[in-house]
């Protein structure tokens, strides 16, 4: 027993680990030794709880992670913010797998074979930081003198906080249009249809706490969706923390998690959605049952809507939405139950009753995501559900929707347009004047509305239109995988220098010319402005929990010192900036004049909290009126008020009314100032622009409507007899995660399948095609066909093929490489229309035994 | 009576002691290997902890159990045709039980922790794997002394005793080690009263059968002759020993036909599984029907011998039917609610051959302790 | 007495996993690798499984989380031929890990399947996989990163596991003796709580003391009709569901 007792912390640390714990293990795994450790009360290692955001996924949920003699041991939810309270999805506990991954790069490394492929050893050497920065700043220079800076491109995904307007001024400076995201491979689709129809760009925040109904098209919200965590803690609240059980209604062309647990499931045909939502829409119009607060009332008091009779506009009054009448005459007026049954495969009688319950069972929330967004309709099915919340008066009400607020950080004091030497202005002013295209052609008459087309780079850059790509910088995307048919790039960006900052040799690691690897995010400082939920801004911190594993550095501080390594201009304005540390230091004085609700108001509070927020959320819809808050109260009234100005102006008296608008200012950005069941976004793009949008439709004639678009699959015409849609696990982010065992143990948690991908498939379909559970299958689309296992899932309708995504790496660590398979690979590259939304879900295959 | 010594200095002798002592040294090595490295090689699971050598476990106790229970027609029951062969018996029943013990200690994750069942058994008496463990011993040490007192013309009355108490004890650790896997209501196909019975049963057929393979063996081997009709003897207790096996096989397969605790999941699995054909093929036809039919047909040496092949093969197919289709479906959580992928699908058991080697190992040491204890103690009947 | 037990409320549940994950990161319970999950040699001290009923279009599933159950009768311990396996006078079913002779008869015992054996030693495995990769990434003074020789994020609370014993959940024992010498509450809501608890998004777990009215799950097996698995087999678990 002495023997145990004297044994440390420190000591047992590293006989349990170092030693190899066979012996040790036998001698003194006796209990004393583990209370004496519980109890810490030996010279118990240093151990700290340091604050940071969890990045696996975009929700950013702030957490602890706890610090044993500087090795991170645990990471467990911040209480202190607002999207995790304490807890967090599998995800966020496996990070310490990420962080301690044996796999990861460890040092700068240069590529020493020039040729590229999938096959092809990059013969990856060690070199110094220096040795990478001045090599490439050099590239960079001498393609600027050579006039090309344009054709350097800066490609990201999970931008998160400043890091956006860090690759924002460096194209900026640098003099190239090309900072380009990727969210149109994301969920461009509902932002888009919102900003037609009520004029914001963004994802909504929903008021999940006092929501009693959820038509949700297509959103995951036990698996994806966002935030992914805050999502699980309201379902769980919604349905049983409150005296009132919100109903669920998921609608979904498989049989997930959230259909698994929701009150109903509507098992909807792929990209149907649109239809669905336009069927309620008519019930809702014909039933009486929209909310005359928010929509406004027909002249004559208790009049409805009838089908099949279209409406004079005069004999409807809106009130906050504008378009209605039209819409009603254009396309709903025969869009009847009946017509949306016979579209989506849900039975009348059944669209109907939700219809009703949807609009009596106040507040509703309509929403949703990629399931209805990733189809080439996508866009439309977006606005189409969208509508429905104008229509039940959900708009910024109470239980409703509405949208997240900017945080109040301080501005820097250093100008980025200050900065701008000839060249960077001159791109600008292209760009601007449209004489100069960005790579992925977003913004061009193809395109106006769209913000990324990411899918289409490796195309415009074989065909050269709009011009060769030289440089490819990619920070947190993984093209070479994530992308549909990712084929492509891996032929197309064979002859582009590429510099990649993935900390794990990702696919398109493989095809680096130089691999300067990211600190993790448990290493790194870095701020995190959540994406939309709570309404009420919130701003996460990450301060690094422990030193760097390997000799990594944060992007953002590679990038300035990569500035700083450009001279002239550039270099000035990045050696001002000095680092990103201190840029984040900068923009925390905002917290000073507006302190957090827990008290955080300085960079050091910050940073030992975690998370700065200020609730309450500013505006709400209540009783037909906008009302902001006070500080006491949604009391303020926001409305239209003329201010009438005199000036001197030339010896004259001018005399100028400005009209002061609120509610179009700040909630519905629109032209009309209204909810526009009649886009006049859509109606205000040049005529070329909706030439070019509208032969692209099959229904052009509602262009500026939410209408149901037939949607397009790729594969029908040839043949290929089922859907295959390609979802997201609780248990992986994106393209990356793989590289973990503890989640990829429990990979498919529905489906009690670990370390590898499958093709579900529905029992009945799966006898006819002579498949059993487990077999090997291909799963062939018109341009090719991959192996994986199929799985029989009992709730999978016949007509669906359920291929989740993650799997099939070629590259990406021991736990990655080589299981499952790609559904990527088999996906055909479409696009919706509008918003370049990327369709996951409209390719068809079929799938027989290998 | 009288026995004898064997010579055992022909190459023969020493060839076969080598071939034993390889065998030995595979099964040192992957034990070795084992204590290492852990048991990574083996072909269990978390699913079926249990693999083959359990198997081997459970065989080589019933057969030392049915070869003391058969030393006592001689001793205790006074039938003297039996004389030539009952006290070798005595002796390859102590053998047969330390190869099982050998075997336990090769299959243990620990096993340099085996003293913790002497020194912590006693204070979980509920375990029937400790309780096991202290009958076993007990069951050794009455063996020798048993054995002992064979030598002994004077103590004839003692060995009498001794040999009733070490038939009873015989029974004991076999219904002892039925229980290991009778008493567990987590397993549909173990859970049962019958489970004992049928351990009693199987030791019998085994030990019987056995003996006759080994001792006709060792016979010819010594240049012995070998009496016909001791051995058309036995086959008759060997008939009957199948008969109730079969019997039992099938009355404790009805009941759980009819249905029993856990939704039959198991049974059907032992029935339809990979597996079945261990227990259609090989334990119910190759190693029951056939060696009776043939038993019933005619009783030579020769067909004697056969069938005895056969039903060891039989009770070892019954053992390996028990031992893992008995763990492979996992159990049901909730009842008739069937599990989804990994907790809920069979697992299938691979032999491996680290697992192999462990008893090949024990093989290997039996056999050389069996043709030592020929070579020094008088054994055989001159 | 104290007798320690939990609640979980499936109606609560998502089905995420996250405390699976938790679970493991706080007891620093081996992660497979693919050729451990096809030999099912996964160490899951807490699983989720799902349960399915007929067929599209007429289905149902629930999903639902398992431990070990800590049975008032766990056949486990009957079973233990050296005492190692013990139920704790707190209701708690524990195990001496320098006791186990890994003769796996828990193992076959559990109803619930919630044991699991180390077929191999973690830390020695990792280090014989890193060795060769340690020595290229050494740096000038010979330090090699933390990640090549062992497993860094071992919580050192808890005593790393050996091949070839049996391990389970421990209803996080370290947690609540931890909270027990540092005279914090124990127990859900505002008490110390078991790491899967704790990090359950959706509070579908309720942690604490059965024999306490006032508890917080006997409050809620009082409110709610519950039920136990496989209470047929007599085993009395511990854990609770609520549906
Ligand atoms: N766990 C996890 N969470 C995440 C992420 C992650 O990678 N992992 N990523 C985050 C990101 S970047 C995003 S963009 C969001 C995306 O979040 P979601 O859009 O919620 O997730 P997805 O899995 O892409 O697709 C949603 C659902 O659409 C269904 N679906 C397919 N076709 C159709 C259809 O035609 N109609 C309907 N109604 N449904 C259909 C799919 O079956 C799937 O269940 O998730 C975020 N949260
Ligand atoms: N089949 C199918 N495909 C899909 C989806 C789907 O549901 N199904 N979802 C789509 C959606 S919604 C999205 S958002 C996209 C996402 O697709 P991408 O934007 O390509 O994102 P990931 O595939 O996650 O790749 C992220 C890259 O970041 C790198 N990385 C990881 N950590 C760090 C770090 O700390 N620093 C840096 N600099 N890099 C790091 C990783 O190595 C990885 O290469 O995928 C889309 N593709
Ligand atoms: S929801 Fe996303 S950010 Fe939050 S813990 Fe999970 S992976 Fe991390
Ligand atoms: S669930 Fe299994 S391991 Fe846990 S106490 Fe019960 S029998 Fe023992
Ligand atoms: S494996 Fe260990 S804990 Fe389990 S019964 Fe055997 S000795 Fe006891
Ligand atoms: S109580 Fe602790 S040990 Fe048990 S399952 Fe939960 S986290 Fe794991
Ligand atoms: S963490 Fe909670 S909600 Fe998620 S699976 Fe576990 S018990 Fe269910
Ligand atoms: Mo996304």
């Amino acid at each position: 027993m002495a023997l145990e007792l004297k044994i440390n912390r420190r000591s047992f640390l590293k006989a349990a680990g170092v030693t190899g714990a066979a012996t040790f293990g036998y001698l003194s795994l006796n209990q004393p030794v583990i209370r004496a450790l519980a109890q810490g009360n030996e010279a118990a290692g240093e151990e700290k709880w340091v604050s940071s955001v969890c990045i696996q996924c975009p929700a950013g949920c702030g957490t602890k992670v706890r610090v044993v003699n500087g090795r991170a041991v645990k990471i467990e939810g911040n209480p202190e913010h607002p999207y995790s309270n304490g807890k967090l999805c599998p995800k966020g506990y496996a990070g310490l797998q990420l962080l301690y991954d044996a796999d990861r790069v460890k040092s700068p490394l240069k590529r020493t074979n020039p040729k590229k492929g999938q096959d092809e050893d990059p013969g990856f050497m060690p070199v110094t930081w220096d040795e990478a920065l001045d090599d490439i700043a050099a590239r960079l220079k001498k393609l600027r003198e050579e006039g090309k800076s344009h054709t350097v491109a800066f490609l990201s995904g999970r931008n998160r906080g400043r890091a956006g307007a860090v690759w924002g001024t460096f194209t900026k400076l640098y003099g190239t249009p090309n900072n380009l995201g990727h969210s149109s491979i994301c969920a461009d689709a509902s932002k888009k249809a919102r900003m037609c129809i009520d004029g914001t760009d963004d994802y909504c925040a929903y008021d999940w706490e006092n929501c009693n109904y959820v038509l949700n098209f297509g959103g995951s919200t036990l698996e994806a969706w966002r935030p992914t965590n805050l999502m699980l803690q309201r379902w769980a609240y919604m349905r049983r923390g409150r005296p009132v059980r919100a109903k669920q209604v998921m609608i979904d062309t498989r049989f997930s998690t959230t259909a698994i647990k929701a009150d109903e499931w509507l098992p909807v045909r792929p990209g149907a959605d649109g239809a669905l939502a336009l069927g309620i829409a008519h019930v809702i119009l014909t039933g009486g049952l929209w909310d005359r607060n928010f929509v406004g009332d027909f002249k004559t008091k208790g009049r409805k809507f009838v089908t099949r009779e279209t409406v004079a506009k005069e004999d409807f009054e809106e009130i906050w939405t504008s378009g209605l009448v039209d819409w009603w005459n254009n396309v709903l007026v025969n869009f009847t139950p009946d017509k949306a049954a016979e579209i989506t495969g849900i039975p009348a009688d059944r669209i109907t009753r939700i219809a009703e319950e949807f609009a009596t069972t106040k507040p509703a929330i309509a929403a949703g995501e990629r399931g209805a967004g990733a189809h080439t309709n996508g866009t439309y099915n977006h606005m189409a559900i969208h509508a429905l919340n104008a229509l039940v008066g959900s708009m910024f009400a109470t239980g409703g929707v509405m949208y997240q607020m900017g945080v109040p950080y301080a501005s820097l004091s250093l100008k980025d347009d200050d900065y701008m030497d000839d060249t960077a202005k001159k791109a600008d002013k292209e760009f601007k004047e449209h004489k100069l295209e960005r790579a992925d052609r977003a913004k061009s008459d193809e395109w106006p509305l769209a913000s990324n087309v990411y899918q289409n780079i490796p195309d415009n850059h074989a065909k050269g239109e709009p011009y060769k790509l030289s440089v490819l910088f990619t920070y947190y995307t993984n093209p070479l995988f994530s992308m549909p048919n990712p084929q492509r790039a891996r032929e197309a960006f064979k002859d582009v220098f590429i510099v990649e900052t993935s900390s794990y040799l990702s696919e398109t690691a493989l095809y680096a010319d130089y691999i300067l690897p990211d600190n993790y995010y448990l290493e790194r400082w870095q701020d995190d402005t959540v994406y939309a939920s709570t309404g009420y801004p919130v701003a996460g911190l990450r301060v690094p929990a422990v030193k760097p594993v390997y000799n990594s550095r944060n992007s953002m501080e590679v990038i300035i010192d990569l500035g700083k390594r450009m001279g002239g201009k550039m270099g000035e304005y990045y050696n001002q900036l000095g680092s990103f540390e201190n840029m984040l230091h900068e923009i925390s004085k905002g917290f000073e004049k507006t302190p957090g609700d827990n008290g955080v108001s300085s960079f050091d509070s910050w940073a030992e909290k975690g998370a700065w927020y200020k609730k309450p959320y500013l505006y709400r819809f209540s009783g037909g009126k906008f009302y902001e808050w006070d500080g006491s109260g949604y009391n303020k009234e926001m409305k239209t008020t003329e201010e009438v100005k005199e000036e001197e102006k030339d010896g004259k008296k001018v005399k100028t009314t400005t009209i002061k608008d609120p509610v179009k200012d700040k909630l519905l950005k629109t032209k009309s100032g209204k909810f526009e069941f009649r886009s006049s976004k859509l109606e205000g793009l040049t005529d070329r622009q909706k030439e070019i949008l509208k032969s692209e439709l099959k229904s052009p004639e509602f262009f500026a409507y939410p209408h149901y678009e037939e949607p397009h699959f790729a594969g029908k015409e040839e043949g290929f007899p089922l859907h295959m849609s390609s979802p997201k696990m609780i248990t992986h982010a994106e393209g990356r995660g793989a590289n973990t065992q503890w989640l990829q143990e429990r990979f498919g948690v529905v489906v009690g399948k670990g370390w590898t991908n499958w093709v579900e498939l529905n029992p009945d379909k799966a006898e006819e095609l002579g498949i059993r559970n487990g077999d090997e299958v291909w799963v062939e689309s018109p341009i090719g066909k991959v192996k994986t296992i199929a799985v029989i899932n009992p709730g999978n309708p016949p007509w669906m093929v359920v291929f989740p995504f993650e799997h099939g790496h070629w590259n990406y660590g021991r736990y990655a490489k080589g299981l499952g398979a790609n559904p990527n690979e088999i996906m055909v590259n479409l696009s919706a229309v509008i918003s370049a939304q990327s369709c996951t879900n409209a390719t068809m295959v079929k799938v027989y035994r290998a | 009576m009288e026995y004898t010594k064997i010579e055992g200095k022909s190459i023969g002798f020493y060839g076969i002691i080598a071939l034993f002592g390889i065998l030995i040294a595979i099964g040192l090595f992957e034990f070795v290997q084992g204590m290492r490295f852990g048991q990574e090689d083996y072909g269990t699971s978390n699913i079926v902890p249990w693999g083959l050598p359990i198997t081997a476990v459970i065989f080589l106790i019933g057969a030392s159990a049915g070869a003391l229970m058969l030393s006592s027609l001689t001793y205790v029951f006074g039938k003297e045709e039996y004389k030539p062969v009952s006290r070798i018996s005595i002796f390859l029943a102590i053998l047969l039980l330390i190869g099982a013990l050998s075997t336990i200690e090769g299959e243990l994750g620990r096993p340099e922790r085996f003293m913790n069942l002497m020194i912590y058994g006693p204070q979980n008496l509920t375990s029937m794997f400790a309780v096991n463990t202290f009958l076993y011993g007990a069951y050794i040490i009455l063996s020798i002394v048993y054995l002992w007192t064979t030598f002994r013309a004077d103590l004839l009355k003692v060995t009498k005793i001794l040999g009733a108490a070490a038939a009873a004890l015989a029974i004991f650790v076999h219904a002892g080690t039925g229980s290991i896997f009778g008493f567990i209501v987590a397993k549909e196909l173990w859970f049962s009263p019958l489970l004992p019975v049928l351990f009693i049963v199987a030791a019998l057929t085994s030990g019987v059968a056995l003996l006759i393979l080994i001792l006709t063996a060792t016979f010819k081997f010594t240049g012995r002759s070998m009496d016909e009709n001791l051995v058309v003897g036995l086959g008759k207790y060997l008939t009957a020993f199948l008969l109730l096996q079969l019997f039992l096989v099938f009355i404790e397969n009805m009941v759980r036909i009819y249905g029993g605790i856990g939704g039959g999941e198991m049974t059907k699995f032992l029935f339809a599984g990979p597996y079945s054909f261990v227990f259609w093929g090989i334990q119910i036809f190759l190693g029951t029907i056939i060696p009776i039919a043939i038993l019933f047909a005619r009783k030579t040496m020769v067909t004697v011998q056969i069938a005895s092949l056969l039903a060891v093969i039989g009770v070892f197919a019954e053992r390996f039917s028990l031992v893992i289709p008995g763990q492979s479906v996992p159990p049901q959580q909730v009842v008739g609610r069937a599990l989804m992928g990994f907790y809920g699908e069979p697992a299938i058991y691979s032999i491996s051959g680290a697992e192999v080697a462990i008893i090949l190992g024990v093989i290997g040491a039996i056999g050389i302790l069996y043709l030592i204890g020929l070579r020094v103690i008088k054994l055989l009947p001159s | 007495m104290v007798r320690y037990g939990m609640v979980i409320d499936l109606d609560r549940c998502v089905g995420c996993a996250a405390c699976a994950v938790a679970c493991k990161a706080e007891n620093s319970v081996t992660g497979s690798t693919p050729e451990d999950y096809k030999k099912r040699r996964l160490m899951e001290w807490n699983r989720v499984v799902t349960v399915f009923k007929g067929k599209y279009p007429n289905v149902s599933a629930s999903i639902m989380p398992l431990i070990c159950n800590h049975c008032e009768h766990p056949p486990c311990v009957k079973v233990c031929p050296v005492d190692a396996t013990y139920k704790n006078e707190d209701g708690i079913v524990l195990q001496r890990y320098e006791r186990c002779i890994g003769c796996k008869y828990c193992m076959v015992a559990c109803p619930y399947q919630q044991r699991f054996f180390n077929f191999y030693d973690q830390v020695e495995k990792n280090k014989e996989e890193h060795r060769m990769e340690a020595e290229k990434y050494k740096t000038e003074n010979g330090e090699v990163p933390v990640t090549l020789l062992e497993i860094p994020y071992h919580n050192p609370d808890v005593p790393p596991r050996i091949a070839g014993i049996v391990e389970k959940c421990t209803f996080c024992r370290h947690r609540l003796d931890k909270a027990k010498a540092e005279g914090k509450k124990i127990g859900s809501p505002d008490g110390v709580e078991p790491a899967c608890t704790q990090a359950c998004p959706a509070k579908t777990r309720t942690f604490g003391d059965l024999d306490d009215p006032d508890s917080e799950v006997s409050k809620l097996l009082r409110s709610r009709r519950n039920y136990q698995l496989r209470a047929d087999l007599g085993t009395e678990p511990q854990v609770y569901y609520l549906d």
